[in-house]
């Protein structure tokens, strides 16, 4: 289970998170909406050890977000995923296997393979969807517990985006996987999500004032 | 550990080009070394071998500064931040890889190539393997000591600053700052107090505190250049001082890569208190060099107007640019006016301490704290230079008493006068430090000085043949300045022409300095590396002479009893102003009659001997060159010379 708990970041004068507070349970997809500038970005980079909190306080299955332990059950897919220049599919899967103990190259070649991307082919000559499945496939090889998702299904044609729906919901049923998606992409995760969250102006808040608010 | 291995192995193949650069640039200087044909003689060897190598040292500067910066490349770019952060390792994991990587990829070729350089070495006959075997490992460890703390400065430039631009300008003033700082300290300090010469301290902080300094200090790349041999013990407290960089620079870059945000922050520099030290640093700097430009208009002294003006004209100007620098934008430089305010309370607190300072360090110490002086007229060169007979010298007892009277009494603690001469104490103090003082002795008290000059500790600490004992790895040369000659001499001669020369120097007298022009030069030089010692030759060195006679040598012989073919005498004249000095040549004669040249030959000296022995006192405007023939009289040869007493 994610737990977070009173987290508050500040960028300058710029409060971005304020006292957020929640709860992501096992195995089920929670989608995370909120307008542009409200966090949501933020607080998955926050769950991924990537940045540190103001204060407040994350844990992981009970293990604090920055520590080793907790950060070897997550996965962060960025909104934006740097690789190398001459990075090509298969790299990707040899550098990821390096970190990631549960990492399947058999699951990987296969999601490839389903996506119809040619391991040896330059990432650079990949269209942004491309790259995207590319990263989805190895984000769901590593097979990690929780996986965090910002903008999934950005560049993602409505098949392909119908096929990645299929893969997270078969790893949640299957292998109780977490996946914490934050996406502008209403109707995707209302098609997925077992849960919500609304984040506005750096505070959680209730599907009631989430509906007063739009 | 398969983790770890993984990401050793990811950093490495990030770094790729700058393990090639290593390998190929310390191979290249191997490879040049092979080919070289012209290797320095003597002890100088084992130095190519050494820490103290320029090509070597070079090397360590260079990649020091570019894998300080490349460390940590990722932290450039917002998507690679949130990929090696995201990854399952903490900051402190992702440091130590990123450190000890670049720890192996200099230091691996470093010690292949300089083992190999010194087996290059050995097979070319350039070293000895005993000799030289320690100069080699030394070789190897203390590049790396220097590596990495210039790593570390380029490390922490790069953690601390935004932009390379801005990394560039910390990264300087890390390694150029404290070492421009300590230097205008200490010429306000001197412009402050007249008497002000020097300060350990000061002179301490300078090498330890500025980064190129430390290195130059611990490699001995300067002492290599000079030729002489590297000793440990010499550098060994600057190479604890450079480990002790090296590991505190060490732990800060990793205290703020694990603190440092992963995200832009607003500002040139990740923490806002980096932008008051840089701004307050550069004032402190900026503030010094301003006040000392303005003390030039002193003309030697010291102005507190022209302080005032330089704080007040100064500071505005300083900010202003500080406020362009600091923010990128030109239409800054009026603004912050609360630190304006700061910076001006800041430059006049700093300039108050050192007002402060300068006038302790001008005072003569009191007499009950003087253990003992040493005291050097550096216009006497012959025998040592002013610093190195201050450290040799000790007055102490009677002699002490007598001598510091002498100082109070006679030079004061005015800055110089018309006609007067630059004298340099040093004072040992019962509290174990020493302070030390420069006082102008006024020309018609010079004579004062046969008391100073008379006493056994002066002389001892003056010339240094009087501290040897015996010449046993030495060989003895003399030169009248017109011929030299290494006398063939068994050990007891040599120590008998040294016991005689001993004996002269204990008699001689200030006035004989003075007044009498050398007639020759002993050079006793060291077979052994352990550096040379001369010593003038006076009119009045009786038993020197004869001693030297008796071996052979015409060493009473001067310009007059040579067989003179001519003299050419130049005359220059100066002009000089405000901002120019130019010496040139009036008119040129040469004089030719036989009668004229004997009545001119008596009063001409060698040059060479005219090293300031009589307190300037040599027209040194009009230039004699003396024609003269040589012993066989078969040929011209000839000597520059000056007319003296």
């Amino acid at each position: 289970m994610i737990e977070i708990c009173n987290i508050s970041k500040r960028f300058g004068k710029f409060v971005c998170l304020d006292q957020v507070s929640l709860e992501v349970p096992d195995g089920i997809v929670y989608g995370l909406v909120g307008e542009n500038g409200a966090g949501k970005s933020t607080l998955l980079r926050l769950i991924a050890g990537v940045c540190r909190a103001d204060a407040g306080e994350i844990r992981i299955d009970g293990k604090r977000s920055l520590a080793v332990a907790a950060k070897q059950e997550v996965f962060y897919m960025p909104d934006r995923q740097y690789y190398d220049r001459n990075a090509t599919p298969l790299t990707i899967g040899n550098f990821y296997r390096n970190f990631y103990e549960g990492f399947s190259m058999e699951d990987y070649r296969g999601l490839l393979e389903m996506f119809g991307l040619d391991e040896n082919a330059l990432l650079d000559s990949f269209s942004k969807g491309m790259k995207k499945q590319a990263f989805i496939a190895a984000a769901l090889s590593t097979n990690t517990r929780y996986l965090l998702c910002d903008e999934v299904f950005d560049g993602l044609d409505p098949q392909i985006r119908k096929a990645v729906n299929d893969l997270l919901l078969s790893a949640v049923e299957g292998r109780k996987l977490t996946i914490l998606i934050v996406s502008h992409y209403l109707e995707e995760l209302d098609k997925i999500c077992g849960m919500k969250g609304y984040l506005h102006r750096g505070r959680i808040l209730t599907e009631q004032e989430w509906q007063e608010l739009l | 550990m398969k983790r770890f291995k993984g990401l050793i192995w990811e950093d490495l193949k990030s770094k790729l080009g700058m393990v090639a650069a290593a390998w190929y640039s310390m191979g290249m200087l191997c490879l040049v070394f092979s080919m070289k044909t012209t290797i320095p003689t003597g002890e100088v060897r084992s130095l190519y071998v050494g820490p103290g190598n320029t090509s070597f040292f070079a090397a360590m500067v260079l990649f020091g500064i570019l894998m300080g910066a490349g460390a940590f490349r990722y932290l450039h770019s917002g998507p690679a931040t949130d990929l090696y952060f995201g990854l399952p390792f903490t900051r402190q994991q992702l440091f130590v890889v990123g450190w000890m990587n670049n720890l192996l990829i200099f230091a691996v070729p470093l010690t292949v190539c300089r083992l190999l350089f010194f087996q290059i070495s050995l097979a070319m006959g350039y070293s000895r393997y005993e000799e030289s075997i320690f100069s080699a490992w030394m070789g190897c460890l203390v590049p790396v000591l220097g590596f990495l703390s210039v790593m570390g400065w380029s490390m922490l430039s790069y953690l601390l600053a935004q932009n390379n631009g801005y990394r560039l300008g910390l990264f300087v003033l890390f390694l150029a700052g404290p070492g421009v700082a300590l230097r205008q300290i200490e010429k306000l300090l001197g412009a402050m107090a007249p008497s002000f010469y020097h300060s350990d301290l000061l002179e301490d902080l300078k090498v330890y505190l500025s980064p190129l300094s430390l290195l130059t200090a611990a490699t001995g790349v300067a002492e290599y250049a000079d030729g002489s041999a590297w000793i440990l013990e010499e550098h060994l407290p600057y190479i604890t001082a450079l480990t002790g960089w090296a590991i505190l620079l060490a732990v800060l870059c990793l205290l703020i890569f694990c603190i440092r945000p992963a995200e832009r922050t607003r500002g040139v520099f990740t923490f806002r208190p980096v932008e008051w030290v840089v701004r307050y640093g550069c004032l402190i700097l900026a503030g010094l060099w301003f006040v000392n430009g303005l003390q030039t208009f002193a003309f030697g002294g010291f102005s507190t107007a022209l302080t005032g003006c330089a704080v007040l004209f100064g500071v505005p100007v300083v900010h202003g640019l500080l406020n362009m620098i600091l923010a990128f934008d030109a239409r800054k430089f009026v603004s912050a006016k609360g630190h304006l305010l700061a910076e001006l309370c800041v430059l006049v607190l700093v300039l108050g301490l050192l007002s402060m300072l300068g006038s302790r360090s001008g005072k003569l110490p009191a007499a009950e704290e003087i253990k003992a002086m040493a005291v050097a007229l550096p216009v006497l060169t012959s025998g040592d230079d002013g610093e190195g007979v201050l450290e040799q010298m000790e007055i102490e007892g009677e002699a002490l008493t007598d001598t510091y009277q002498w100082i109070r009494f006679i030079c004061g603690e005015e800055g110089r006068k018309e006609d007067s001469y630059e004298l340099l104490v040093r004072y040992e103090l019962k509290n174990g430090q020493s302070k030390y003082g420069r006082y102008w002795l006024p020309g018609y008290a010079l004579d004062t000085f046969e008391d100073i000059f008379a006493k056994e500790a002066y002389k001892k600490g003056t010339y240094a043949a009087l501290r040897m004992d015996n010449l046993k790895y030495r060989e003895v040369q003399w030169t009248n300045g017109i011929e030299q000659y290494t006398l063939d001499l068994d050990e007891e001669e040599r120590q008998a022409l040294l016991m005689a020369y001993q004996e002269d120097l204990a008699k001689l007298t200030f006035a004989e300095v003075r007044l009498r022009t050398p007639v020759g030069r002993l050079d006793f030089v060291s077979t052994k590396n352990q550096g040379d010692v001369s010593g003038h030759i006076y009119p009045g060195f009786s038993k020197t002479l004869r001693a030297l006679s008796q071996y052979g040598v015409a060493a009473g012989k001067r310009v007059k009893d040579y067989e003179i073919d001519r003299i050419v005498v130049d005359r220059y004249l100066i002009k000089e102003g405000l901002l120019y000095h130019v010496r040139y040549m009036a008119d040129q004669r040469t004089i030719t009659d036989k009668q004229e040249i004997g009545e001119l030959a008596k009063e001409l000296f060698a040059e060479e001997l005219c090293v300031d022995p009589q307190l300037g006192r040599k027209d040194r405007n009009t230039e004699y060159t003396v024609y003269y023939r040589d012993s066989a009289g078969q040929t011209v040869r000839n000597v520059k010379c000056l007319k003296g007493l």
